[in-house]
């Protein structure tokens, strides 16, 4: 089961300061982390991920720095920055009440699921 | 016989045409794409095929340069405009320091005892070489050590930056000033013929400006049109 197209964009900023969370990053390690959570079935156009970053960083959630890789590649990482922290912390409250919410509602009619 | 580096080149450029995606945007979405490749190939995909998976999962160029359209558009063109303005500065600051020199040189061969034609020849040269000069040194200035503006930006951003440049303009046009009434001055004192040799010539070469200054810039925007560069930024 492929999750919508609307809700993939909806959660991808959460799901990347969520990530980010953990420890700084840069995209392509991002988008293997977001497969091996929902074991493939999230499909992100891999492109589609670097507008999002840019667009937090440029919100000042995110900020983004040069480092040779060990391949020896200049590569671009991510790490999450105070406001950042703060926002997660909302999103977190704001995507767990609406959890709260449709779990009520589904578990009265199991027989929906 | 398939060239990954050739085919990479050239889906950069064509994600450079859109002009939606910056160098540093497309040096990202490279170093994703070959990183993905290497992944593709340890798993036993040949370097064409794992070219195109990767390609694919990367996404199309127009849902590309589309998507960072959609972040950078505003940008984009505040840089057009900052470079237009950089530009504009670049050329009144050419301007002046040629009108400036070549006023001080008049000056000094008008005491030195040239006159009439002579005079306006060397007012000819004497901008040309100074407004060629100096459009060449800020030129070097940017290529060298401010490819992404960053000299100027800091610069403006300043508060010295900011009054250092105020300043030098208040110097160009107190200079201007200056030598606007230092040449009235000296060819107070020529005759009314050697001033109309001299207004001659220099009609003829302001006519040659106007005819050949459209010329230049034209040839400029056809061959400074904004390309992708033939290089890849992580090429191994």
């Amino acid at each position: 089961m492929a999750v919508s197209k609307d809700l993939v964009a909806a959660s991808a900023a959460p799901l990347v300061l969520s990530i980010l969370a953990e420890g700084e990053s840069y995209g392509y390690a991002i988008i293997k982390r977001v497969c091996e959570l929902s074991a493939g079935r999230m499909e992100w156009t891999d492109g589609m991920l670097y507008p999002v970053l840019h667009r937090l960083e440029r919100q000042g959630l995110i900020k983004s720095f040069e480092r040779i890789s060990e391949m020896g590649r200049k590569r671009r990482y991510y790490r999450l920055k105070k406001k950042g922290t703060e926002t997660l912390a909302k999103q977190r409250s704001e995507w767990m009440l609406v959890y709260s919410t449709l779990k009520q509602l589904w578990e009265k009619e199991p027989c929906l699921i | 016989m398939f060239d990954l580096n050739d085919q990479i080149i050239k889906w950069r450029s064509s994600l450079a045409e859109s002009q939606t995606l910056e160098r540093s945007d497309i040096d990202e979405l490279e170093g994703h794409l070959r990183e993905e490749i290497e992944h593709l190939t340890a798993l036993k995909l040949s370097q064409e095929e794992a070219f195109y998976v990767a390609l694919h999962r990367l996404g199309d160029t127009g849902s590309l340069t589309e998507e960072f359209g959609k972040i950078n558009g505003s940008v984009l063109w505040s840089k057009r405009l900052f470079w237009a303005a950089v530009g504009l500065f670049s050329y009144i600051i050419a301007t002046y320091t040629a009108k400036c020199a070549s006023a001080g040189f008049v000056v000094l061969a008008w005491l030195a005892g040239l006159r009439g034609y002579a005079l306006g020849v060397l007012d000819t040269i004497a901008q040309v070489v100074f407004f060629l000069a100096v459009i060449f040194l800020l030129y070097e200035i940017g290529r060298r050590k401010d490819r992404r503006g960053e000299l100027f930006c800091k610069v403006a951003g300043n508060l010295w930056g900011k009054f250092v440049l105020f300043a030098g303009v208040l110097v160009i046009i107190a200079v201007k000033l200056a030598t606007q009434f230092l040449i009235p001055a000296t060819v107070a004192r020529l005759s009314v013929r050697q001033w109309g040799e001299m207004a001659i010539f220099r009609a003829y070469t302001e006519l040659v400006w106007m005819i050949g200054m459209p010329l230049i810039l034209l040839t400029a925007l056809i061959f400074l049109r904004p390309s992708e560069p033939a290089k890849t930024g992580t090429a191994p």
